[in-house]
Order: structure tokens, then sequence, then C-alpha cells
């Protein structure tokens, strides 16, 4: 073998990308020649010198970009949602991000408007509709009720609204006339005051206890043939 | 979801047809396999990367480039290669493209100071059972081995770099450069050549150096 041939192959020798023949043929020519193994042995060395680079460390943040990476590259593959459903979720998004720091302060301001309504209410509101007569629990006031009255009619044909003010025992003590027929004649005062002779009422009360109160009294006959 | 069909784990890949349940696992969207592509291959291409450019400091960019492409073109991957081989493919085509780009785009601005940290080349450095003066020799000849790679023609360096550093047989350096067998005989042959030329100078200069200075520090340490 010559030592042309012999530079040419070593390369591959040292690889053992050379087939069984080859290499004993330069192996046996290397046995003789300084200078063909001298040159084995130079590129041995520096094939060493290659091998023991170390390793370059990837920067700390290349993970996560590679990750980020994969994560968009798999949602445009794999997400699988249609162009729609991606804006409505970024909208919902947006919005959720938008109200998440109001959440907390607008919770704890209802609640505590809701406490302190419940607190104050009381002492502002006197009065509050009652649908069971009779029925009075304490701490709340109650609007005077009638108690009895007579099947009469007021002023001509009966058809007529009164404001009555009661005492704290449920007496008649005053009347206005909102609005009657022929409010203005005597004849028609005169027979609603008789009818209040007949009439008796509950007082309204405040903590159970009876005091003076208002009540709007209406009228209106009806004609029974017969 | 593609996960549970899938039933990938950690475990799972560590059999023996690992690689074909990855490759399936990816083409199916399974995050943990996600995972184990970049665990697995996220160092060797960087590695492969840098040594391939001039400019360590591109390397990342590069790098996320070829995992992109990777995650997108796994369905296209037909397994006549290994899948490692086929990465190093795309890699190296990446980084020649970004050669290419940078030779005609030539940077208009100086770079301050390069991101690449020394640090970068902690790990085997240290050698417990070397003094300290072999260590500082040690490292002062690995900075000569990459100066002179970076001064090799690219096509024979990514021969080189393949054969030598990241040890792939001539078969698999062929698949990744394209190229036929004789090619990449002939391409790591004139490589090494290349390297040893203008490494012979240097090192000889380096190890005068050093020995003298040996030499006349002996009588300091005795």
């Amino acid at each position: 073998m010559e030592c042309a041939s012999v530079k040419e192959r070593v390369s591959e020798y040292l690889d053992g990308a050379v087939s069984v023949e080859e290499r004993r043929l330069l192996k046996r020519h290397m046995n003789v020649c300084r200078e063909c193994a001298l040159e084995s042995q130079r590129y041995a060395e520096l094939r060493e010198k290659l091998r023991s680079l170390p390793k370059r460390v990837p920067p700390a943040d290349l993970t996560t970009r590679l990750r980020v990476v994969a994560s968009k590259v798999r949602m445009e593959s794999f997400g699988g949602a249609s162009p729609w459903r991606r804006w409505c979720d970024r909208v919902e998004l947006s919005l959720r991000n938008l109200m998440r720091p109001l959440a907390l302060p607008a919770a704890g301001g209802l609640c505590s408007a809701l406490f302190l309504f419940s607190i104050f209410v009381p002492m502002f509101k006197s009065t509050f509709a009652m649908s069971v007569a009779g029925d009075v629990p304490t701490m709340l006031a109650t609007q005077p009720m009638l108690k009895y009255t007579v099947p009469i009619a007021f002023g001509n044909n009966g058809d007529a609204v009164v404001d009555l003010q009661l005492d704290d025992q449920g007496q008649v003590v005053d009347f206005t006339i909102v609005s009657a027929p022929g409010e203005q004649s005597e004849k028609v005062r005169r027979s609603i005051e008789n009818s209040l002779l007949f009439m008796k009422f509950w007082p309204a009360t405040k903590f159970g206890r009876g005091v003076a109160g208002t009540v709007r009294f209406c009228s209106s006959r009806i004609d029974v043939r017969g | 979801m593609a996960e549970t069909a899938v039933g990938l784990s950690l475990e799972a890949c560590l059999f023996s047809h690992e690689e074909d349940a990855l490759v399936t696992a990816l083409s199916q969207g399974s995050d943990d396999a996600y995972e184990i592509l970049i665990q697995r291959y996220q160092q060797p291409v960087y590695s492969l990367v840098c040594r391939l450019m001039n400019d360590p400091a591109d390397a990342p960019d590069i790098v996320q480039e070829v995992f992109l492409k990777v995650f997108r073109n796994i369905g296209s991957f037909r397994g006549n290669s290994s899948l490692k081989t086929w990465i190093y493919r795309i890699a190296v085509n990446e980084a020649y493209n970004h050669r290419r780009w940078f030779c005609r785009h030539q940077r208009q601005e100086v770079a301050l100071g390069s991101e690449e940290a020394p640090a970068s080349y902690a790990g085997g450095m240290t050698d417990p059972g070397r003094s300290p003066f072999e260590q500082a020799a040690d490292h002062e000849t690995r900075a000569l081995v990459e100066q002179a790679l970076e001064k090799l023609n690219p096509k024979f360096r990514a021969a080189v770099v393949l054969r030598d550093i990241e040890d792939l047989n001539y078969e698999d350096i062929a698949t990744v450069l394209d190229v036929s067998l004789g090619t990449v005989k002939s391409r790591i042959l004139r490589g090494r050549e290349a390297l040893r030329k203008i490494l012979e100078g240097r090192l000889d200069v380096e190890n005068v150096r050093w020995s003298s200075s040996t030499l006349s520090g002996q009588p300091l340490t005795e």
C-alpha cells in the first residue's frame, strides 16, 4: 500500500469505517512506515481533543421558551376550538380579568349596605302593611283598622272617600272629606257624621302600644234588586 | 383527550420502542411527549448549533426555530432515519439558513458583550485528579480547538462536529447533511486535515510556552 492512499484512508481507519482486509493492510503499512503511523497518531490525538470539548450548557430560559413554543404549536394543531369560540374565550378572559379586582370590594360593599339597611330601616320607616288582622308582632308599627260598621252610605248616592283621624283608643277625633258627591253640602257632612257614630276602629300601634293614626275610608253604594 | 388516549408517561418512554411511542404521542399532541422531546434533545441540539455558528449568542433563537419546525412537522416524520438524525438535519439546515441570512444582512451594530457566559463551559472542566496548572493548560487547548473549529469551512466543520463531537456514524451524517457517503468521508478527512493544520502551529507554540513556564516554575514549587 502506498503512503498517499494510506493518508487518504487514515481518517476512515480511525473511525472504523474500513473493511477488515483494508484494516489489515493499513495496519501492516503503519508498522513499517513511521510517517504514516505518526499521521494516524496525530489524527487520533486531534479526535481526542475534539471529543474532550465540554458540552455547551443551554441558557436557563431556553427550556421555558421551548415549552411556550410547544404549547403554541399544540394549541394550533390540537386546540380544536373554532375561531369564534377562541374569540369568545378571549373576550370572556378579558372581562374576567377586568372584573376580578372589583369583585371583592363590590361584594364587601353590598354586604355592608345590606347589614346597615337591616339595622337602620325600622327606625326610619314607621308603618308596615299588615296582612293578618289582630296578629301584632312587637317591635313593629301597625295601621288603624276597622273593627265594625253598619251598612250605611255616605251622602246621596253613597260613593265617598273620607280621611279619618283617630286617637290612641281608636276613637274618631276628626275627619276630612277627600271626595264625595256634593261634598260641600251640609247634608252630606251630617250623613258622614251619623255614619261615624256606628263605626269602631282598632287604633294604630307602635311597639304594641296604641298611638294616634289616620285611616282612609271608602264607601260605595250597591243596589240589590228584589 | 389525546393525553389520556395515548397514556404516555415518562416511564413508558424507557422501553424498547420508546422512539416510536414518542413520535406517535407527539403526533397526537401529548403534553408529556413534548416535554420529553425538549428534555432529551434540547442540550444536544443547542451544543450542535453552537458549534456550527460563529456567534453562540444566536444559538438559542436557532434552537427555538428548530424545535418549532420539529413540533410542526412531526407528522411528516416517516421513521426512515432515527428521530435524532431527523432533528439534527433540521438543526443543520436551520444553522446554514441563519448563516446565509447573516452573510446577506451583515450586522450594522456591534454587540457590547457576548451573552454567552464563560460559565457555559462548566461541567467537565473540573477534574479533581488534575493540578490547577494542568486544568489551565486543558482550558487553553480547548479554547484553541474551539477557535480552530470556527475557522473551518462550514461544510467540513459540520461533518467533523457531527462525527467527532456528536459521535454520529457515517450513514447518519450522510442523512443529516443530505449528501452521499463518499462525500461525508471526504468532508471529514478534509475537515480534520484543515483543523490539524490550523492547530499544529498554535498547539506547538502553546506546548513550548507551557513547558518553559513549568520549568521556570519548578524551583519555586520545590
